[in-house]
C-alpha cells in the first residue's frame, strides 16, 4: 500500500520528463508548454516550485540533472533543434538582510543538431563534466566543457553518425571493467527490421567514441532504454523499452588474443502485451518500472537468484478520487516463489481477526 | 514458478484519460515513486499544443510505499534488533545452540517489549481514533511475528536430542493462550471459595486441553467436595497417569503399554458410570483419554486451528517427532475445519495460520514467501532468515539445489538494509545489514553513504568518518567535492577551498585554485586571504595551489611593504615554471612598482630574469594570441580577455622600460659596491 500525495505542477500542457536529482530533494519537470520548473522538497516532504522559466521554442523532450559535484546545473532537449545548459546561481542580494534569490541561467545552447533533440544526458561524473544528445537524424553528440567552473564552453568530443533516426541514449554509470565506457542509443524508426539498439565505447587506438555492437534481439522500434546503476554487479544491465520490455545483461569478455567484446543476453517481458514507453530503475538496480500503452506502470523485483518478475501494477484510474487498491486479494500460492509483495499491505486483512491474548 | 496475483493499485488522475491511461513512472531514491499522464511523442509527432492543453490540471503522483518504523515505539524495536543482529554475526555462523537460542529469545524479548510498549500507546490512544487503529494494528503485526518466531525457535533452534515436541508446543500454546492459566492462578490465590466461581470448570476445562494436568489437580483439590467419591476417583486416575518423559528413561514402548493400561482402566471406570454424577469432572477425563466427541465439542469453541492440537498430541502422541508433526498438523486441520463446516462456519484459514501450518509442515520455503508479507517492512523475515542461516538451519532448496540459502539471506540483507539507507533517520542502522551481505552490499552501501543529502558540516564530517572507517576513498573524494561545489555556489570561497583540498582530488583543486586566480587577476582583490595563509603543507596536492599559496605570501610582504622578500619571492615564482598561464600579465605588472623603486629592490640578474620571461613567456603568448585573432576574429581570446590587445602592448613597453632602468640603477649600485 501507498501513502499517495498529488501534486499540481501548473504546467500548461502534458510533461515529458520528471527528474529527480541525485538526492531525490530536487525535482525537474519539462512539458510541451516549452517550460521546465524546478522543485524542492522541504523538510516537511513537501514540495513547492522554485524555478520555472521558458526554456525553448518546442516541446521539451527531455532533462537531465549533472552529478552534484559539478553544482546544479541542468541540461535540455527539444524539439526546436536545441539543448542548453541551465545552472543555478546566486541572484543579486535583495535587501540588507534577505537571502539572494536563486535563479538559473542559461550557460550554453547547443545548436548543432539540425533535426529535433531527443534525447540528453550527462555522462557519469568520472569521466568529467560530459554531456551526450541524441537526435532524430541519428547523430550522437559528446559535448565536454573542460573547465568545470566555466559552463559557458563546450566543445564537441565525439560525434557519431548512425543510419537510424535516434530516440533515446543512456550512459553506462558502472565503473567496471575497461567494458564501462558504454553508451547506448536506441532508435524509433518503424520501416526496417534491424537491430534498433546500439552500443558505443571509446576506442583508445581510433581516439573517439565508435559502434562496438547492436543487440539484434531488438528489431522493433525502440522509445527509450536505461542502464542500471551498478553497485557491485560484475555485469551491466539495460533496460530497453520497445514492443516489449527487455532486460539486456551486458558482460564484457575478452578472448584469448585479448581483445574484448560484449556477451549480451536479451530477455523479453511480454506482461505489457503493447508498447513499451519509458523505463526507469531504481538506485540499487532492484526495481524497475516500466510504462506501457496499456495504461498500466508495471513494477519488476529481482528476486535472489536475478530473476526479475512483475511485482505490482499501477493503473490510472480517471473516474473516481480513490486510491484504494482495486484488487488486493492475497493469495498465497503454493509456489516456491520468494517475490517480495514489497508493496502490498500486510496480507492480515483484518489485523482485529489475529489473535491477541 | 508458478504465476502469482500481482498486486494492482489505481491512481486518480482525469488527464490521463485522454491519451489512453497512460502514465509514466519514475523513481525518486528509494522506493519512492513519481507518476504522471503520458503522451508518447516522437520525432515525427507534430509539434503543437494539445487538445487538452490548459483544460485539465497537470499533476505528478508521488508515491512511498508504508513505512512503519518511523513510529518511536519500533524505532527503537529496530534499534535494539539491530545490536542483536551485530552480535549475531559477531558469532561468525560459529556459535552454539546456546548461543543461537538465547539471541532468539533477546529478539523474541525484544519484540515482547514492544508489544507492550504498542499496548500501553493503543490504550492512551482515544479509541477508534486514526492512532489507535494504527497501534492495534502494528499490535497484530508484531504479535503474529512473536507467535511465529516462538514456533520457528522451538522447532528448529531449541530442538531437544531426541527430537521430541510436544512439552514445547504446550508451552507454546499456554504463552499464546494463556487465559486458562490467568484462570487458575486466581483460582489458586482464592483457595476454598474457587468453585463458587464462574471460572472454575473453564479453567479447569482449559488447563486440560493444554496438558497442564498437575496444576488441574491442583484446583480439583481445592474444592469442598474433594473428599466425594467422585472426586477422590478423578484424582485418583489424574495420579496414575503415565506421562511420557524423554529424561524419564522408559522406552516409547514402555510408556506405551503403561499407557494402554491406564486407558483401559479408566475407558472401564467412565463405562461404569463411575463419574456420571459430576459430569464437568467426566468431561475432563473425557478430554484426558482423547474421547473424540468431547474433543471435538471443544473444537466447536475454538477460534484457532491450532489452538488444541499440542494438548492433543499430548494424550494421544506424546512422543511425536519433528518430522511427523506435519502429518499431525495436516489430520488435526482437516477435522477442525470439518467440525466448522459442520457448525455452519466457513473454516477460514488467516494468514497466520498458514503460516503456523507451514512451519509445523517444514515448508521453508513456504513460510519465507508467507512472512514477506507481514507488512512489517521486511523486518521479521530478514531477521528470522538471518538467525536460520547462521545457525546451519535455513534449508532452502532452490532451482540449482545448492547455494541458494546465502543467495536468499543477502538478497533479504541488502533490501532491508538499503530500504533503511534510504530513509533520513535510520541510514546508521541500515549500514550494518549491507556490511554483512556481500560485496554488492559493500557497494550498495557505498552508493548510499554519497546519497544522504548533507545539511550541515558535522554532518559532512560524520560521514565521511564513515567513509574513512569503511574505506570507501571515491564516496569520501565524492562528498568533499559535492561539499566544495556546494560552498563555492554559496560564495563561500574558503570552505570551497577547505573542502577541495579534502577532496584529495588534484584536478578540483586546480579548478578552485584557478578560480580564484582568475578572481584576482581580474578584481585584484584576494577572496579567502586567511583559509590560503593556513594551507601550509597541503599546498602540494596541486602545483596551481603551490603557486596560489605561493603568490599570496609574495601579496602579503608586499602589502607590508616588506619589498626584498617580495621581490625574492616574485623572480622564484617567474623562474618556477608553475605558473599558469593567464597569470602571466598580471605576474609580470606586479614587478613594475618593484623595479620602478627608487632604491632598486631587483638585483641585476634577476632583473635579466625578469626580461627573460618577459621576451620568452608572455611576447609568445601575445604573439601566439595575435595571429589566432587575426584568423578567427570572432573568438574571444581567453588569456586576454581581461586586457585589451593595445592595452597590453603598453603593459609590455612600460615592463621593457622598467627592466632597463633597474638594471642601470642595480648595476651601477653593484659594481659601486663591489668597488
Amino acid at each position: 500500500m501507498f501513502e499517495v500525495e498529488s501534486i499540481i505542477v501548473d504546467h500548461k500542457d502534458v510533461i515529458h520528463d520528471v527528474v529527480f536529482d541525485y538526492y531525490g530533494r530536487r525535482m525537474a519537470t519539462c512539458s510541451s508548454d516549452q517550460t521546465v520548473k524546478i522543485w524542492d522538497e522541504n523538510e516537511q516532504g513537501e514540495w513547492a516550485v522554485t524555478s520555472s522559466w521558458k526554456a525553448h521554442s518546442g516541446s521539451i523532450w527531455r532533462v537531465s540533472w549533472a552529478h552534484p559535484e559539478f553544482g546544479q546545473v541542468l541540461a535540455t532537449c527539444s524539439f526546436d533543434r536545441t539543448a542548453s545548459v541551465w545552472e543555478e546561481v546566486l541572484g543579486e542580494k535583495v535587501g540588507g538582510t534577505m537571502t539572494p534569490a536563486r535563479r538559473w541561467v542559461k550557460r550554453t545552447i547547443l545548436v548543432d543538431s539540425r533535426t529535433s533533440v531527443t534525447d540528453v544526458e550527462f555522462a557519469p561524473k568520472y569521466l568529467g563534466l560530459l554531456l551526450a544528445t541524441a537526435s532524430a537524424d541519428g547523430v550522437i553528440r559528446i559535448y565536454e566543457a573542460p573547465d568545470i567552473m566555466n559552463l559557458s564552453q563546450w566543445s564537441v568530443q565525439h560525434e557519431i553518425t548512425n543510419k537510424l533516426p535516434l530516440s533515446c541514449l543512456s550512459w553506462n554509470t558502472s565503473m567496471y571493467m575497461l567494458s564501462s565506457q558504454l553508451l547506448a542509443a536506441g532508435s524509433d524508426e518503424t520501416a526496417t527490421a534491424t537491430g534498433k539498439v546500439f552500443i558505443f565505447a571509446y576506442s583508445e587506438n581510433a581516439r573517439k567514441c565508435v559502434k562496438v555492437d547492436t543487440i539484434n534481439d531488438i528489431t522493433d522500434p525502440v522509445t527509450d532504454l536505461a542502464f542500471a546503476p551498478n553497485a557491485g554487479r560484475s555485469f551491466h544491465m539495460l533496460a530497453v523499452a520497445s514492443k516489449d520490455l527487455y532486460i539486456v545483461n551486458i558482460r564484457g569478455t575478452s578472448d584469448a588474443t585479448g581483445t574484448s567484446k560484449l556477451d549480451i543476453q536479451t530477455v523479453k517481458h511480454t506482461d505489457h502485451n503493447c508498447p513499451v514507453w519509458r523505463v526507469c530503475w531504481n538506485m540499487f538496480a532492484t526495481m524497475l518500472i516500466s510504462t506501457g500503452d496499456d495504461g498500466c506502470v508495471r513494477i519488476w523485483r529481482m528476486n535472489y537468484s536475478k530473476k526479475w518478475k512483475c511485482a505490482a501494477e499501477l493503473k490510472a484510474d480517471g473516474s473516481g478520487p480513490s486510491y484504494e487498491p482495486t484488487l488486493n486479494s492475497p493469495s498465497l500460492p503454493s509456489s516456491a516463489a520468494t517475490t517480495a509483495k514489497y508493496y502490498k499491505k500486510g496480507i492480515i486483512s483484518n489485523p482485529n481477526q489475529v489473535p491477541w491474548h | 514458478m508458478e504465476d502469482e496475483q500481482i498486486a494492482v493499485f489505481g491512481i486518480a488522475d482525469p488527464l490521463s484519460t485522454r491519451y489512453g491511461n497512460t502514465l509514466a513512472g519514475q523513481f525518486v531514491c528509494g522506493s519512492k515513486i513519481a507518476l504522471h499522464a503520458f503522451r508518447p511523442i516522437t520525432a515525427s509527432t507534430r509539434d503543437k499544443p494539445t487538445d487538452y492543453a490548459g483544460k485539465d490540471p497537470v499533476k505528478i503522483h508521488l508515491l512511498q510505499p508504508e513505512f512503519i518504523f518511523d513510529d518511536p515505539i519500533l524505532r527503537s524495536l529496530i534499534a535494539e534488533a539491530n545490536s542483536t543482529f551485530v552480535a549475531l554475526q559477531s558469532l561468525k555462523r560459529k556459535g552454539s545452540k546456546a548461543d543461537y537460542t538465547k539471541i532468539s529469545r533477546t529478539y523474541r524479548s525484544i519484540i515482547r517489549a514492544c508489544l507492550e510498549k504498542l499496548q500501553d500507546a493503543a490504550g492512551l490512544a482515544e479509541e477508534a481514533s486514526k492512532e489507535h487503529d494504527m497501534y492495534q494494528q502494528y499490535i497484530s503485526i508484531f504479535y503474529s511475528i512473536e507467535c511465529v518466531w516462538h514456533l520457528s525457535e522451538i522447532l528448529f533452534l531449541d530442538q531437544t536430542p531426541s527430537n521430541v515436541i510436544v512439552p514445547q508446543l504446550l508451552e507454546w500454546v499456554r504463552f499464546h493462550f494463556p487465559a486458562a492459566e490467568r484462570m487458575a492462578t486466581d483460582l489458586l490465590l482464592m483457595g476454598r471459595d474457587a468453585s463458587d466461581s464462574e471460572e472454575y470448570w473453564p479453567a479447569l476445562k482449559g488447563l486440560v486441553l493444554q496438558g497442564q494436568v498437575d496444576v488441574a489437580r491442583a484446583i480439583l483439590q481445592s474444592h469442598p467436595q474433594a473428599e466425594s467419591a467422585a472426586f477422590k476417583m478423578t484424582e485418583q486416575i489424574l495420579k496414575a497417569m503415565p506421562t511420557f518423559n524423554v529424561y524419564g528413561g522408559f522406552s516409547i514402548q514402555k510408556f506405551r503399554s503403561q499407557w494402554q493400561y491406564w486407558l483401559t482402566d479408566t475407558e472401564r471406570k467412565l463405562t461404569a458410570n463411575i463419574l456420571a454424577v459430576e459430569p464437568n469432572l467426566e468431561e475432563l477425563v473425557q478430554l484426558i483419554i482423547g474421547d473424540t466427541q468431547t474433543w471435538n465439542a471443544h473444537i466447536d469453541n475454538s477460534d484457532y486451528w491450532y489452538e488444541y492440537l499440542p494438548g492433543y498430541l499430548f494424550y494421544t502422541n506424546p512422543a511425536c517427532k519433528h518430522f511427523e508433526l506435519g502429518t499431525a498438523a495436516n489430520s488435526w486441520l482437516d477435522r477442525w475445519a470439518r467440525m466448522k463446516t459442520q457448525q455452519g462456519k466457513e473454516p477460514q484459514l488467516k494468514h497466520l495460520d498458514k503460516v503456523i501450518l507451514s512451519l509445523m509442515e517444514n515448508d521453508m520455503h513456504q513460510v519465507i514467501h508467507a512472512i514477506q508479507l507481514m507488512a512489517d517492512n521486511q523486518w521479521f523475515v530478514t531477521h528470522l532468515t538471518d538467525l536460520l542461516y547462521n545457525c546451519g538451519q535455513l534449508q532452502v532448496v532452490g532451482e540449482h539445489q545448492m547455494n541458494d540459502c546465502i543467495k536468499l539471506r543477502d538478497s533479504l540483507l541488502y533490501e532491508f538494509g538499503s530500504n533503511l539507507m534510504t530513509r533520513n533517520s535510520l541510514w546508521q542502522l541500515g549500514m550494518d545489514y549491507l556490511q554483512f551481505c556481500s560485496e554488492e552490499g559493500l557497494a550498495a552501501l557505498e552508493l548510499c553513504l554519497t546519497k544522504i543529502p548533507i545539511k550541515t558540516e558535522k554532518q559532512a564530517m560524520k560521514i565521511l568518518e564513515i567513509c574513512r572507517k569503511m574505506n570507501f576513498p571515491n564516496a569520501e573524494q565524492e562528498i568533499c567535492k559535492v561539499q566544495a561545489k556546494q560552498s563555492l555556489d554559496d560564495e563561500r570561497y574558503g570552505n570551497a577551498l577547505e573542502w577541495a583540498i579534502r577532496s584529495k582530488d588534484t584536478l578540483y583543486v586546480t579548478s578552485i585554485a584557478d578560480f580564484l586566480l582568475k578572481h584576482y587577476a581580474k578584481t585584484g582583490d584576494m577572496l579567502c586571504p586567511d583559509i590560503i595563509a593556513n594551507i601550509g603543507a597541503k599546498m602540494f596536492i596541486s602545483p596551481r595551489l603551490v603557486f596560489l599559496v605561493k603568490y599570496f605570501d609574495f601579496y602579503q610582504f608586499y602589502r607590508k611593504r616588506d619589498f626584498l622578500p617580495a621581490a625574492e619571492l616574485l623572480v622564484n615564482l617567474l623562474d618556477s615554471k608553475i605558473t599558469p598561464e593567464y597569470f602571466w600579465p598580471s605576474l609580470l605588472i606586479d614587478t613594475i612598482p618593484l623595479l620602478e623603486s627608487k632604491d632598486p629592490k631587483i638585483l641585476s640578474k634577476e632583473t635579466t630574469a625578469i626580461l627573460h620571461h618577459l621576451e620568452s613567456e608572455l611576447v609568445p603568448l601575445i604573439e601566439k594570441k595575435k595571429k589566432r585573432l587575426e584568423k578567427f576574429p570572432d573568438e574571444p581570446v581567453n588569456i586576454l580577455k581581461d586586457y585589451r590587445i593595445e592595452n597590453i602592448e603598453e603593459i609590455i613597453n612600460l615592463l621593457r622600460l622598467a627592466c632597463a632602468r633597474n638594471l642601470s640603477r642595480a648595476l651601477i649600485i653593484e659594481n659601486t659596491l663591489m668597488a
